[in-house]
Order: structure tokens, then sequence, then C-alpha cells
């Protein structure tokens, strides 16, 4: 992961149902569910993570300069944002990561949104969680790698294209990873595909 | 007495004291950032001399030699490519350094690669590679081998398996297990420690990721269903950081302090990991000197496994159901798909024979034209990354049989082993090897025995030889052979006998293949059902059935409540009860609520399936498609957006009623047109996600929940540029542009779009939302904010009304 990105080609992580039911807007003790209900949406849960395959990629990079304006990494890469800088205070060096669901669910959501919206949004609740979800994975197995020289990983993460770190970021993050190995493509408006992908950067703490 | 009787001896006596980090002593003694500890050590080795003396003269029984990482993969990374050279060399320096002051285990670690099906590294390409490490340990002089750090269940089995195919020398396992209980892998302490156990491991536990106080809990769970000692190798607390260095926050009295209670919870061999040192091996030394371990409680176990679950097979408990699904017989479609190599059928059959209430799944590709030996172990693959349901392989292949066990992430059960000579000890062996359980078949001789005498004969005899290879009763499930009533009509009872004796007698568990005994009638469902409760009378533990069969499954559900086994009736009464809640369908069944009532009620509860037939009812009833639509349909969906922005529904709940008005008022629209009444728009919007930006699922809802409330929309996908948007807004002369973006950057060419519309002229009122949108944002640029659906209805209302206004 230090001399280069470390591809995972299968990640397998819990469904975050906690967090799917808040993204669809659920309240507990207020949003009522029957039985009937309950059961639709475990099946579409269930269909969902089944089509979710989730993939990724990882690679930690020394920090060569951390300022105001942003920070650039050991490689000369810059990343102009402020927010992002702010969070690598004190660290010395990042975590790069990014994350895919796969396009299959993709395709499923497109095919049911014609006719099935109500499932559709259900299984795009899923996919967008159990990516985010394997975010949090690689941030774990970093950090199980790193104890071992007495280095952690920060908490917090960050993405391109939210807050003040430009889309442009993006094109870096796929290079620097390599995300095609995980069957992500990057259009020329640096949006990836498929939709359900994410990179984020997070802080590695600890010895110099 | 050989070395692992010996280790075994010392474990019996007192807590086994091991080692501590390796790794940060080394960077204390001024090992730098980024190398390898490995290369590090053996070009520095009175250092490492230094660090293994120190854990001696503190007190560790066991020394790890510094061969975490000397594994071909990770040494290819700083260019050393022998690795048998490098862990002859460590084992053998940490061999001289202990000399007969300690016990030294060669240590292995993960391969920074994940094996197959849940990575891209072939089984046995990582058994090979663990196989080169363990021969130069051995080379070495090492007294034991320790497999540590794992978090990767199958590559902890190729480890294992590596180092029993290399030698017979006692063997550790730990794996390490994050805040929620499980590796990242996925699999929780229990179902290791039943997989790794039976697969061999001398000794299996945990370290490294979690403190002692996180640790206990693990060992304490593992406790009850541990055949063999407990390790704990915790880090010296969390990591903390102070001036920008990282430190762990444990003194080495308060580490030591929780030996005690590693002890209690059934640890049998403790030391520490990450952020440890001699201090705190020398504090723990200390405290378990007067701690007196407890042994193993258990000598074997009933318990199949996954890589994320265990199955435990247990006297008293409810009826365990295995799945008979995966099977090609009689199902073309599987048949085409496993002539073709795919397995999407397998793997939809696995989960909805789980969802139905299979514990187990039993898997089974046995057909012509295909070759079991190829396709058993790929289906198996497939449906460790299908389901954490145990399995049950079932082939009479050899071959097949051993390839599908040896990459199976767990403890299986085989399908079967008989009495018949020639297979018999070859079977056997290959379920010892791997560490499987098994179905004792009672066949001998070529033939069926039509009477439970004969059965419980080939039952004992078989058992004899089973012992031999070291396996006892609670490894074995007899299969009691159901035979056709329609052929033999005493055939169920020979079979309710051996289930008795086998339950009461022999002491064993029991399966029945269900379905067989209704073989050549008609309703079957009915007599394998009765046969299931009849089984559960004598003893039965387990049935291999479809879990589809409602019958069966609810017979099981009442059997289980009768044998007592489903205490205060819970499960059955749970299940009943959820099945109680399933709402009426609106349609045909309150005769008594008027047609005007029932479709305002299908369009709340978002009833998609009745709407058009109570519809069509009101039509046929005479009401018109404009009543229809304003006095019932309209309020109705109002309703609905009113429970959303209580909370009281959410957005599956929203949308299945906005896609119930939506068929209702597809169905309607022709006769309001034939009516004069026309479709009545209130107002056309134009929606578009935009340029940048590919999410549109937000959008979709939008202009749903405005057509469903009258509006004409115009939807023009997503990732949008400005110049087909203006080309729309000239073509459409839309009452309002609605613009959607989910991300902070894309959300900035809304503001782009506004401007270059009002270049070009394009006066409408602008709508815009998405998760990063706020209502400052919008007022800047000169638009209108709806944060939903619901919203963007009253908003575009208003809009439209102060245009008119």
């Amino acid at each position: 992961m230090e001399t280069g990105p470390i591809h995972f080609p299968s990640i397998r992580v819990a469904l975050p149902l906690k967090q799917i039911y808040a993204r669809l807007g659920y309240a507990r003790g207020v949003t009522e569910v029957d039985a009937g209900e309950q059961e639709r949406l475990a099946r579409a849960m269930g269909d969902a993570a089944a089509l979710v395959a989730l993939r990724g990629a990882a690679r930690i990079m020394g920090i060569a300069e951390l300022g105001d304006a942003g920070v650039c990494l050991e490689d000369g890469t810059v990343f102009p944002s402020r927010a992002l800088a702010c969070m690598l205070s004190g660290c010395t060096g990042v975590l790069l990561m990014g994350a895919t669901a796969g396009q299959a669910v993709m395709d499923e959501i497109a095919a049911c949104s014609r006719d099935n919206l109500a499932r559709a949004v259900v299984l795009d609740a899923v996919a967008s969680e159990m990516t985010d979800a394997a975010l949090g994975w690689i941030m774990d197995y970093a950090g199980q790698i790193l104890i071992r020289s007495a280095r952690r990983v920060t908490k917090k993460r960050f993405s391109a294209g939210y807050g003040d770190l430009a889309l442009d970021s993006q094109e870096a993050m796929y290079e620097l990873l390599r995300l095609d190995a995980v069957g992500i493509t990057l259009t020329p408006s640096r949006i990836m595909v498929p939709e359900k992908s994410v990179t984020a950067i997070a802080g590695v703490l600890g010895m110099v | 007495m050989n070395r692992r009787q010996k280790i075994l001896q010392r474990i019996r006596r007192g807590v086994l004291v091991l080692d501590g980090a390796t790794g940060t002593e080394l960077q204390a003694r001024g090992m730098p950032q980024g190398v390898s500890p490995e290369v590090y050590a053996l070009n520095n080795p009175g250092t490492i001399r230094d660090v293994h003396r120190s854990y001696l003269d503190a007190g560790a029984d066991v020394i790890y030699s510094c061969t975490f990482g000397a594994n071909r993969f990770k040494l290819a990374q700083y260019g050393v490519f022998d690795a048998y050279d490098m862990n002859l060399r460590l084992a053998a320096l940490a061999r001289k350094t202990c000399g007969a002051m300690g016990l030294v285990a060669g240590d292995i670690g993960p391969t920074g690669r994940f094996v197959e099906p849940f990575g891209d590294l072939g089984f046995e390409d990582a058994v090979a590679c663990y196989r080169e490490q363990v021969q130069g340990l051995l080379a070495g002089g090492v007294d034991l081998i320790v497999i540590e750090t794992m978090i990767d269940i199958q590559e902890t089995r190729a480890a294992l398996l590596a180092v029993k195919e290399c030698a017979d020398i006692f063997t550790m396992v730990t794996m390490t297990y994050d805040s929620a209980g499980r590796t990242l892998g996925g699999t929780d302490p229990i179902s290791a420690l039943i997989t790794l156990q039976s697969l061999g491991a001398d000794a299996v536990g945990c370290n490294c990721s979690a403190g002692p106080k996180e640790m206990i809990p693990l060992i304490e769970q593992m406790k009850p269903y541990a055949r063999v000692p407990l390790v704990a190798k915790p880090n010296a607390g969390l990591p903390r950081l102070k001036e920008g260095k990282t430190f762990f926050d444990m003194g080495s009295q308060e580490f030591a302090g929780f030996a005690r209670g590693f002890v209690e919870a059934g640890a049998n061999l403790l030391g520490g990991c990450c952020g440890t040192t001699p201090e705190h091996i020398r504090a723990l030394r200390r405290e378990c000197s007067s701690l007196k371990p407890e042994p193993p409680r258990v000598k074997s176990i009933s318990a199949l496994s996954s890589h994320g679950r265990t199955v435990l097979l247990v006297r008293g408990a409810p009826l365990t159901v295995i799945g008979e699904r995966i099977n090609p017989t009689g199902k073309k479609a599987l048949q085409e798909e496993l002539r073709q190599g795919a397995f999407s059928l397998v793997g939809s059959f696995a989960r909805e024979q789980v969802a139905r209430g299979a514990s187990i799944l039993d898997v089974n590709v046995g057909m012509p034209g295909i070759d079991e030996k190829d396709v058993l172990p790929r289906a198996v693959r497939q449906l460790s990354l299908s389901t954490d349901a145990p399995l049950c392989i079932d082939t009479s292949r050899l071959d097949a049989l051993e390839a599908a066990l040896r990459i199976y992430p767990g403890r299986a059960l085989i399908n079967s082993i008989s009495g018949e000579g020639h297979v018999l000890e070859d079977r056997l062996r290959m379920a010892a090897r791997y560490g499987a359980m098994f179905i004792l078949l009672p066949i001998a001789g070529g033939s069926l025995p039509r009477r439970s005498v004969e059965r419980r004969g080939i039952v004992q005899s078989v058992y004899a030889r089973a012992r031999r290879y070291g396996f006892t009763k609670d490894d074995i499930i007899v299969d009691a052979l159901t035979m056709a009533v329609s052929a033999d009509s005493s055939a169920a009872r020979e079979t309710l006998e051996t289930i008795r004796w086998c339950s009461s007698r022999f002491g064993s568990h029991t399966v029945v293949g269900l379905s067989n005994v209704s073989f050549g009638l008609p309703e079957r469902k009915w007599v394998n059902a009765s046969f299931l409760a009849m089984g559960a009378a004598c003893g039965l533990s387990c049935a291999i059935a479809n879990p589809e069969v409602v019958e069966i499954m609810n017979i099981k559900r009442a059997a289980d409540v009768l044998a007592g086994s489903d205490r205060d009736a819970t499960a059955f009464i749970a299940h009943f009860s959820a099945a109680a809640q399933q709402p009426a369908p609106p349609s045909g069944i309150t005769v008594s609520v008027g047609v005007e009532e029932r479709i305002h009620r299908a369009v709340i509860e978002g009833a998609r399936g009745g709407v058009r037939d109570i519809v069509e009812e009101a039509l046929a009833q005479g009401r018109s498609a404009r009543s229809l639509v304003d006095e019932v349909m309209i309020p109705a969906i109002r309703k609905v957006g009113e429970l959303y922005e209580q909370k009281v529904y959410f957005l599956p709940q929203l949308i299945a009623s906005a896609e119930t008005m939506k068929i209702g008022f597809e169905l309607l629209e022709p006769r309001l047109n034939e009516e004069g009444a026309g479709t009545g728009s209130r107002g056309r919007i134009i929606l578009a996600t935009v340029k940048g930006d590919i999410h549109d699922i937000g959008k979709n809802i939008v202009g749903l929940m405005l057509k469903n409330n009258g509006f004409e929309v115009v939807d023009l996908g997503k990732d949008v540029d400005h110049d087909a948007l203006i080309a729309a807004a000239r073509e459409h002369d839309p009452d309002i542009v609605g613009l959607s973006a989910l991300m902070t950057t894309t959300m900035m060419s809304m503001q782009e779009a506004v401007a270059r519309m009002r270049d070009a002229g394009i006066a409408c009122a602008v709508m815009v939302g998405g998760a990063v949108v706020t209502r400052d944002f919008a007022e800047s640029i000169g638009a209108a904010y709806a944060q939903d659906g619901v919203e963007a209805v009253r908003v575009s209302e208003g809009l439209i009304a102060a245009k008119k206004g």
C-alpha cells in the first residue's frame, strides 16, 4: 500500500441498515412501516446487496507540504483545498481510497426506475450506503496495517466534489489509485462510472 | 512424548506466556520507517537478538521469529526473492538466541492479498507461498508455528493447510477482529474457531486491533465451543496521538491487570501485540504465575461453519432444515447454466432458501455433460460469495469432493459417507483431512437395508472405522434412510425407528431426505410434512427439504413447539404474528366501503396492484374521470405528502403512493379527454440534472410527484449541457425550469445555467434542488428552492400562481 496502490477485488461489508433507513427518510418512533412493507423492503435490500459487487483501491503516500491552500504529496500531486488541508493537520501521510458498487446494481436501478421507482430508490440507497461502507472498510484495513508501525488513520475523510475540493482532483485520485483495475472509468467531465463510485482522502497520523 | 504433547502439557500446567510487539521494539532501537522489518533484522542481527532476549528475560515462554512479513509477496516489494532462505535464517537466529530458555514460534502473517473467492489470489498459490515460508521456518529449527493477525479466513486456511502438509507441528492461529467483533473479511470468532480447530489448529484465538478490555469478550464467546486452548495477544490499549506521534496508552501494570480476566474468560496462552514492551510481558508473567487456566470444556462439537456463520447442532434445539434446491435434477434452467459454467441460479436458490428458513444448503451439481471436479468447487466459490449459510457438499465423486472441501472457507458437511468398503476409507481420510462433518449413510454391500436393525449395524460398523480417524459421534449425522411408502408401507416406520435409536440409544444426530417418503404419491407435501412431524417426535435433528414449501416449514415450526425446542413458542408466535400483520388488499374485500374511499385508500397505502380494478369499477358505476382525479386522487396524494413531511411516511411509501396515483391517472387520462375536461395541466415544467452530474433518482421522484399533481413534465435527463437546456426551454416554453445537482462542484453549474438562460432571454422561473443545494444558494442565484418532491409541488404551485397573478 505504500509502494503503490493495492486493489481489493471483493470487499465484504455488513448491510448498513441504519444508514440505509436514514437515507430513505425513516424516523425512528415516527415512521410507520407495517410488516408487509418491511418484508418488501427487506427483499429489495437483499436483492440490492446481492447485485452490489464492492471493489476498491487504497494507497498510502507521504505529505511533502501542508499549507493553507492545500496539500502536496510526495510525488508532487497537489490537492488544492483549504478544508482538506485543515483535516490533514498533524498528518504525515494520506490514505487515498476509491470504491465502487459495480454496474449490475445500477442496471437494475435503471430498469426498475421505469415502472417501480419505489424499489429503485431502495436499491439506490443500498448501493450508496454500501459504497460508503466500503470506504470505511478500507480505512479499517489500513488502520490494521499501520498500527504495527505505531501509526493510525484519521477518523474523518474527504471526497472530491464536496466542500472546496474540486472535482478536477478526481482525475489525480483515479491515476494514483489506478481505478481502472477495479472497473471504474472516468468521463471527460471527471465523473466516475459506475455511478456509485467514490474516492476519498483520509490522513495518516503517527511516526515520521 | 512428542513436541506437540509437551507444549500441550505445559499449557495444562499454567498460562503459556508469549512475547510482545516486535515491530515497535525494532523502531525503538533505530529501525527507520518504511523498511522491511525482516530485511532490517537480517542486516542487524544484534538488534533482533536483543529484542528476543529482552522478552525471554522478561519471562516469555515463547518467542516469535521476526518473519511476520517474510512471504514472497511482501518480500518482493523490497526486492527480496528468496523467502525460504529469509525464513530459515531468521528462525535460526531466534533459535540460537533462545537456546533452552524458551520455545521459538515460526511467525506467519498475511500476504496482503485476498484469496479466492474473496480476492484474486488463487488458493493453491496462497498455499504454495506459505509452504515456502513454513519449510524455511522448519529448517531454521522452530518449535511451533503461529499464524497471526489474519483478517481473511480463506488465507488463514491456506496457511494452516500449508503447515499441516509440511509437518506435524503444534500450530496456533490468531485472527484480528474489529470493534464489531468480526474480521474485516466478515468472520466472527466462533466461526473462525470452528473452522480452524476442525482443520487442525492446536490453539486458536485473537491478536492485535484491540486492547485487553475489548479482547476478553472475544475469548468469552469462543470458550464454550473450543476443543483447543485459546490464545490472546492484545495491544497495549489504543493508539493516541501526542506531538505528532502515536503512542499506546496502556502501561505495563494496567495491561497485566487484565490477565485474570483473560484466564477467567478462558485464555490459555497470553502475550502482547502492538505497543507492548518487555515491561508489559514482565508484568504479565508476574500476574500469570498464580493463575490456573481452564482447559478446553469440550472434546468434540457438532457445528458447521461458513466464512461468516456457525450452525450448531444441539440436542433439544429446533429442527435444522438443509435446503435441497441446489440440485440440477429436473431443473432444465439450472442444468443449462451449469453446462455454461454460470452460477446465477445457484446464487438465487441459495438466497431464496435461506430467506425461507434453511440453515444449511445442500449443493449438488451432478449431471451428465459437466466435469463435476471442475464445476463443484466453482459452485462452492459462488455460494461462499452469495450466502453465509454453511454448505453440505453432495457428491459421489471423491476428486470433486476433495476439490470442494479444499476451497470451502468453513467447516463443511459431506453428503455422504456410506459403508461401501471400497470408498469408505478414502472418504473418511478426506473428511478427517479437511475437518468436515459427514452424513453417515447406512448402506453397505451394494444393497439398501430395508429394516432398521440392519441399518443400525452398518452405522456402528462405519462409526468404528471413523473413530480411527479421530471422529466422534458429534462429527456425524446419521441418515435414517427414507424410502417411498408407496413401494413399501413399512418404510416410514423403519426410518422412524432408526431415528429413535440414533437419538436415544446410539447418541448421534439424524437427518432424512424428506421428499423420498412420498415418491409416487399425489399431494406429496402432506405426506412430507406429516413425516417431518413424526420424525421430530422421534428426535430427528435435520431434514433435507425444500424450505419454500410453506406446509413443510409451518409443520416444522409447529413440531418445534410440540417438541419443546421452541421455548414458549416464541419463534412460532413471532412468525405467525408477522404474517397476520399483512394488510388486506384494498379491492374486493371491504364491499361495504364506497369505491371512492377504496381508491383513496389505495393511493394512501400505495397499493399499485389493486388500483386499476377499483378505478375501472368506479368508471363502470358512472363516476366521472374529472371527479375521481380532483375529488379523490389528488386529495389522497396530498395527504401522502403531509404524512411524508411529518415523517410518518418515508421515501419508499411516498413513491409507492405516487406510482399508484400514476397508474390510476393513466387509466383516467383518455376519459378526461373524452369528457372534454382535458387533462387540465396546471403548468409545464422542464426538469434536468445539470451538466457534469449523472445522479437522477431525486429528479425522477420530483417528476413523478409533479405529474401526479397535474403538472406537465418534460424530463431532459442527466448531465444536460446549457445549450440543450436553452434549446428545450425555447421549444417547450415552460412555466418553470427545475435543476438538480448532487455535488458541491456540479451545484455551481446551476449558477452558470441560470445566467446563460437569462442571457438567452429565457425569463421563466427556476427551481433548484439536490442533496447539497441549500435555500441560501438558491436565493443567491435567483432561483426557488425545493428540498424534495413534496415541496417541489408546493413551490411550483406558488410560482405559477405568482406568474398568473
